[in-house]
Parts: structure tokens; sequence; C-alpha cells
């Protein structure tokens, strides 16, 4: 039941904040992003907080989905909360033998963590409501923007879209090797880390050469579908901007603008 | 010893077929030419080893043609050259009058031709199922509504107008065969070839490959059906058999599947119908020439019971 | 060496929203040297009930006792259960891997911790059971055979663990007729000369009707008919029904005699039917003959 796998997350459900155009979605993203770095103070986390929370709400997706994205990246959250407390210099409050705490400290692991976890969980938020697919065309749309790269946009999004075609049919092919193998007295689960990287040869050395294969006769498959580059290729499907969007670019710039604003607010200081 | 039979059958075999050919010659129109081509996939390092060897075969516009072979036969070559995949070493070949070595004319020919290949899982390109259909459209640059509406028209004709959203990979071999045949339906091919395209299948989704192929050549398609199974081939208005790099057998199905022996030889044999009338015939009874199905075998046996 | 299956049911996904039964309470007894076919249509349970015979997957409820063991017992290696049962896959070819033919085949029987010796043995005696030359192929790269060389090189290297009991997944597919028929010739040899356990899942009908002994006909999950050929191929209207067909000849038969002509239908592979038609033709109105 690999075939199931779904790269991303995507929460399929009928909402508004869906049926963006994934274009406004990647850049509000991004620009959501820059100013989480702007921001340095409690009030500015506290309005993007709401933001967030109002999008969410939006959104349809269910709270637990956003916190399962955090999970993986506990540890590193932690770590740098961490960091910021030990390692900034300024009043000391209180002492343990060598470690020192002090107000600076608390004030900068606080901002980090809530900086980390406001980003993970607004990028989460993007790859929750957007399936990969759009994802892809959205980046290609974007890409095709930039000068430098913009030349490659085609290939890049060609490359990832083959990517994602892919990835069941390359997972279930591993597992079928995988049986196969199993079936030959293969162990994949005893023994030290270097017979346990050996016993992945009989699996890899077969995967890699139905790969290869299946990149030729894709290669060929396409070549005699007339394919011949970027190069005048039209598209069934088409990004479109709708009014929606051009509310959702309205209400981000606001609220980026707010988050500025915070800067000027007197600063909370928690110690 | 094998070769001088081959040759020798060969010989009366085309007297056989040329009245044959000659009707094709005068009333249809000529849609590929393959004048006399040699090919080797590995020319210098193994130059003695010929893929092909020096084949001449012409298909004309609206025919069903079959093509025949053993494992490894060179048949699947043969299909490769027919849009350019590959190109002759020596020899020509023609679609519509260009030549395949033109370059600038390859896009034009692949359009032509288009081509179904084995492997239904390594000929989707796209995620989702009117797109890797569109595929082919998009690279000729049509304009979008164009797009929609061969998409629309070409998911239709393999009656897979219901699978539009789905993902690929959760569709059945027979369903990815047939979409792989909306996606070269598409660009409005005057010829579909078909290499072996029905070989990974089981027998529903085989089935459901013949079906789609045969109705698409009474629209007027004209379709060259690769296989080693000569049950596929019943339908064929002509069948060509390859081995060893050479056409050895040219002719209607009927004729051809007289052949019973050299055909084993081959290693390939008779539907299992036509080798139960062989049998029966070898043993005298009374069978007419040209059984192909089951019901004309049923029907033959009832007269004379 | 026996297979016995006692209410074995599989259930993937079980809890979530996929949850799909894939193999229905099935129970079967199967005896030491008997050649099974199996047959079934796509997505019937065949597959999955096959990689229950060597713990590739864990029935969800149910036992599979293989010459009186228990596989999902706690305790028993699973290099004990694969020593024993075989499986090849379909396309086989896929699973090669070695530099050479020689030690793509001894992977297996040295993973199950045969000696040199024995290895070395095993090895060329497998390889000769599939047909192919010892001596020609054992140093050639597996990637530079033909694909009917392939698939044989990965059957042997199944082989070369003398199993007691093999199972083959479609071991014919692509081949071309007489490629599909030496495989399958060879398959027999295993079962009659070898002793070996056959199961061979096959969509063939004419190629299960004349190999098999007895027939597991599977549809949607459960095991609805396991019995001689003539038997399960004796009621053809419940065969079609599953979306299976009838051998062909058999078909020719029945057509015959619903159209009065008074043939015994009792024929399942092509042989019996010429043989049977010739009989009535023969009797029948010499004039024709």
């Amino acid at each position: 039941m690999f075939k199931d796998i779904t790269i991303g997350q995507y929460y399929p459900t009928d909402s508004i904040i869906h049926k963006l155009d994934p274009r406004t979605k990647i850049n509000s993203t991004l620009l959501y992003i820059i100013f989480l770095f702007v921001v340095n103070n409690l009030w500015g986390y506290m309005a993007a907080f709401v933001f967030l929370a109002f999008v969410v709400t939006l959104s349809k997706v269910p709270v637990k989905y956003i916190l399962k994205g955090l999970k993986p990246l506990v540890i590193i959250i932690t770590l740098t909360v961490l960091l910021n407390m030990l390692w900034t210099p300024g009043n000391v409050i209180f002492q343990v033998w060598i470690i020192k705490i002090t107000d600076m400290g608390i004030n900068n692991a606080v901002n980090m963590g809530l900086r980390l976890i406001l980003l993970i969980s607004g990028t989460s938020i993007m790859t929750l409501t957007t399936s990969t697919l759009d994802l892809t065309d959205g980046l290609e749309a974007d890409i095709k923007k930039v000068p430098l790269v913009k030349r490659i946009a085609h290939e890049l999004s060609m490359m990832m879209s083959i990517a994602l075609r892919f990835i069941p049919t390359l997972t279930e092919e591993t597992e079928r090797i995988m049986k196969a193998q199993k079936s030959r007295g293969a162990d994949f689960e005893s023994g030290n880390v270097i017979a346990r990287a050996k016993s992945l040869i009989p699996i890899l050395v077969p995967l890699f050469v139905s790969a290869f294969q299946r990149a030729n006769e894709l290669a060929m498959a396409m070549e005699s579908r007339c394919y011949h580059g970027g190069e005048n290729r039209t598209r069934l499907k088409q990004l479109k901007y709708k009014k929606r969007d051009a509310w959702a670019y309205i209400l981000v710039f606001a609220v980026m603008a707010a988050l500025t604003a915070t800067r000027f607010l007197p600063a909370v200081n928690l110690v | 010893m094998l070769r001088w039979q081959y040759s020798n059958w060969w010989r009366r075999t085309l007297k056989r077929a040329f009245a044959y050919n000659l009707f094709y010659k005068i009333t249809m129109d000529k849609l590929i030419e393959v004048k006399n081509v040699t090919f080797m996939y590995d020319e210098e390092n193994e130059p003695g080893i010929k893929a092909l060897d020096n084949i001449n075969l012409e298909i004309y516009k609206g025919e069903f043609l079959g093509i025949a072979g053993r494992n490894g036969s060179g048949k699947s070559t043969l299909a490769k050259l027919l849009n350019g995949l590959h190109l002759p070493n020596r020899g020509d070949v023609f679609v519509m009058g260009q030549n395949t070595k033109d370059e600038n004319k390859l896009l034009d020919i692949r359009k032509t031709v288009g081509m179904v290949f084995q492997n239904p899982d390594n000929q989707m390109v796209a995620t989702i199922v009117e797109e890797d259909v569109a595929f082919g459209p998009e690279n000729l640059g049509l304009p979008r509504e164009k797009l929609r509406q061969l998409v629309d028209e070409s998911l239709k004709a393999v009656g897979m107008e219901k699978f539009k959203d789905k993902k690929p990979h959760k569709l059945s071999g027979g369903q990815k065969q047939r979409v792989a045949i909306a996606g070269v339906l598409a660009m409005h091919p005057d010829l579909i070839v078909l290499d072996e395209a029905t070989a990974m299948l089981d027998p529903s989704g085989r089935k459901e490959v013949l079906a789609t192929v045969k109705r698409l050549n009474q629209e007027g398609v004209s379709i060259v059906m690769i296989t080693h199974y000569m049950e596929e081939l019943t339908e064929a208005n002509r069948i060509i058999v390859i081995d060893e790099g050479k056409c050895v057998l040219e002719g209607p199905p009927c004729e051809v599947f007289r052949k019973q022996e050299l055909l084993e030889q081959m290693r390939l044999g008779v539907p299992e119908i036509v080798e139960i009338s062989n049998a029966l015939r070898r043993e005298g009874v009374k069978l007419s020439n040209n059984i192909l199905t089951m019901d004309e075998l049923v029907d033959e046996l009832c007269r004379l019971a | 060496m026996s297979v016995s299956v006692k209410n074995l049911t599989h259930v993937y996904a079980q809890g979530s929203v996929f949850e799909y039964t894939a193999v229905k309470d099935v129970s079967l007894e199967v005896g030491a040297h008997e050649f099974i076919g199996i047959i079934g249509h796509t997505g019937s349970g065949k597959s999955t009930f096959i990689q229950h015979l060597n713990r590739l997957l864990v029935p969800t409820s149910g036992t599979v006792v293989i010459n009186g063991i228990d596989i999902n017992q706690k305790g028993v290696l699973m290099k004990d259960i694969v020593k024993r049962v075989g499986i090849v896959f379909q396309y086989p070819e896929y699973q090669l891997f070695e530099e050479t033919v020689y030690k793509d085949v001894a992977f297996g029987p040295k993973n199950i911790g045969f000696d040199d010796e024995k290895i070395d043995f095993y090895v060329r005696e497998s390889i000769e059971l599939v047909g192919l030359d010892f001596d020609k192929v054992k140093e050639v790269s597996p990637f530079d055979l033909s694909g009917g060389q392939k698939r044989r090189v990965a059957i042997a290297g199944v082989l070369a663990m003398k199993p007691q009991i093999l199972i083959l997944d479609e071991p014919t597919s692509g081949l071309d007729p007489m490629g599909r028929y030496e495989i399958l010739e060879c398959i027999k040899n295993m079962n009659k000369q070898k002793g070996i356990c056959i199961f061979l899942v096959s969509h063939s009908m004419d190629d299960v009707a004349q190999y098999a002994d007895r027939i597991m006909v599977f549809n949607e999950g459960k095991l609805v008919m396991f019995d001689e050929p003539s038997k399960v191929f004796a009621d053809s209207g419940k065969i079609k029904e599953m979306g299976l067909d009838v051998p062909q000849g058999k078909q020719v038969l029945e057509a015959l005699k619903s159209r009065g002509v008074n043939v015994d239908t009792s024929a399942y592979t092509t042989e019996d039917t010429i043989k049977e038609l010739l009989k009535f033709f023969k009797k029948n109105g010499g004039n024709n003959v």
C-alpha cells in the first residue's frame, strides 16, 4: 500500500485558500517569511499569529495537521531556543555553574522560537492547501520571472513533474524488488551499519538498472510525441489570476505593512 | 539450413503475395516506404550484428498491418525506424514521401506516425490523465482552446473520458494503454504503431486495447500492430513476419497461419482456433482454408456435422 | 512436505480509510508433489495469497502450516522458510544484480548458509535445469543476456536454494510462444523429475489446463474453487462470470453442443479437443472426412 503515499502533505478539501492561485500562495508565503524577520517584538508576533490563525480558519485544515508539521522540527526549534538562551550576553539573571542565563538571552530565545514556529506553520499551510502539481506550476510561473534562471524554468518544472510522476512507480518497484530479494534469503534488518549498507546492494542495483531503463523509454516516448524542449510549447492548464487573488494580495500587503508598523511600538520585555 | 528454408519459403510467398500486393499498390495511398533498410545498434564495436537486414516494405493508408516476430527478431527496432527514433545505417525510410533522415521534417513525421510502447508506466509524462493526453499537442504549440477540444475528443475516442482527472498510477494496465493511445490520437496521426503494446497486460487489458485499436482502424486510422501473439492479428489486413532481421513471410492472416510449421520454427505459433482447424484439415476433415475465428470454425463444423 | 492453510484472511491498511480485505477466509491442503495452477483476474487476491506462503506477508488472521510448522510462529527464522518455499515473482529478471550469472544464482544459497561445495553443485544444477549452458553463461554478466535468458537465470537463482515448494507468478509473461512453451516444460520437469511442488499463477487458462493437477480459482479474495481441471472447467458459465476465460478448445466444443452437434464437451486441452473432434467426425459422416 505504498502507492497511497503522497509527497508533500496536501490536505484535500474545498476552501477559499485551496482555490487561490498557487502563485498567490507561494508569493504570499515568501512575503510572510521575509516580514517575520522584519518583526522584532512580541506585538509583531502576535499580529502574525492572528493573521495565521485567520488563514488557517479559512483553509478548513484541522489544526492538528499543522501541529503535525511542527513535530519533526521540534529538535531544531529546541536547539535554537537553547543556543540563543545560553550564548547571548546581557544582564545575568541567574547562573548555575558556568551556565549563565541573561535577560537578552531569554528575549532572543523567545523571539527565535516564535519566529520558527510561525515560519513553519505558515509554510505548512501553503503545502497543505496546494497540491504538488499546482505547486510545480506555480513555481514554474514564478521562476520565469527571475532574470538569471528563467531560461531553465521549463526544464526545471518538467523535471519536477516527471519526478512526481515516477515516485509512486518507483516506490512500488522498490517494494517488489525487496520482496524478491527477501525471498532469496536477503536480510536487511540485522548486522552492523556496514553489513546493512551492503545488504542494500541487491536492491539498489536492480532499482538503478530499471530506473535508467525507464528514463530511456520515457525519453523515447516523449520524443515520439514531438517533445523538443520548452520552445513554442503551449499548456492545457494555464494559471489565471482571479478576483480573489487580487483581494488576497491586498490583504497580504496590508498585513505586511501592519507587521512593519509593530516595530515602532514600544518593546515588551519579558524580563 | 534454416536460412535456406526461409529464402525458399520467402520466394514462394512473394509469388503468392504478388497479386495481393499489387491490389494494395493500385488502390491505396502509400503512407510509409521502407527501402533497403539495414540497421545496426553498434556499428563500430559489433560491425557484423544487424538488427535489421535489408528490409523493404510499404504501409498503406487505412490498413491494419500486423508485424510478428519472436523476442529479439528485430520487430521493435523496425517500429522505431518508422518515426525516426532510429535512423537506418543503410537505406531510407519515407513517411508521406519525407525522409526520416531530414531533421527539419521530424516533427511532421512524428505527428503523422504515433507510437504506443510496451510498458504503460514508462510513457506517461504527466501526473494527471488529461494533462498527459495534452502533452503531444502542447509540444506542437496549439492554442489552448484547441488543446481542450483535442484532449476531450481523444479521451472519448478511447472511452476514458471519465478518468480525465485521475492519476495515471491508479489505473489498470489496459486503461493506461488506452490513455497512451489517446495521447497519440490527440495529434491526429495517420498511423498508430503499437510496439508490443499488449505484452504486459492481462487478458482483459489486452482485449480493451485490441477493441480500441480495431475501432480506430474502422474510423480510418492506419494501424501497425507489433506482437508475438498471432491471435492478436486475426483482424489484420496483412501480416509481415520478421525473423533475424529479415522479412520472412507476408500475406493476409489466413495465408500466413497456414504455414504453422514454419511459424513454429521461428518460435511463433498460430491462434488456437487455427491450430485446431489445421490439425483437423491435416487429418482429412474438409474445412475451408480461411478459418480465423471461433465462430467461423463452429459454423464450418456445424455444416459438416 | 505439505502446505496447509487455515482460515487465512489478509486486510491491508487495517483501521485506515484505505482498509481493504484482499484475502478472505481461505483454507486448503496441498500435497508434497502436486502441480497447482492458480487463476483469477487481476485484483482477485491471488498475489496476496501466495506472499503468505513464505511470510512476505503475515496473515491478519488464520494460519499457514508448511510441513507441520506454523511459519508465523515466534522463533521461526525467515531463512528457514525461504529455504523450503521459493517465490519467483513476475518479471523476475528485474531482481538480477550481480556481476556474473554464477554469483547471482549463488546469492540465495549463500544467504541461507549452504557451504561452498554445495553452492557450486546447486548453482550448476539449477542453471542446467532451466535450460542454459552452465560453462557458457557462468562468467557472463546477467545484464548482457537476452530477455528470455535473464528470466531463466532469475528462476535458477530461486531453484538453487533447493526449495521443495516453488511458486511462480506469471513466469511466461512477455515471452514469445516458444519461450513460453520452454519455460512451462521446464517447470513441468522440476515437478515430474525433482518432485518439487509447483504453484503456477497464470492468466492463461490454456496453460493452467494443460499443466496443473489441480486448480485454485480466486475471486474477490475468496478461494471459490479448488479442484481438478476437468471439474473446474466443467461449469464454464461460472468461470466466465468471474471474468475469466474457458480454454478455447472447450469453447468450440460447447458452442457445437449448443447448436445441436452431439460432441462430448469434457475435453479441456487443445490436444484433447482435436482428438474429440476427429473422433466425432470420423464416426459420423465419413463423406466429409
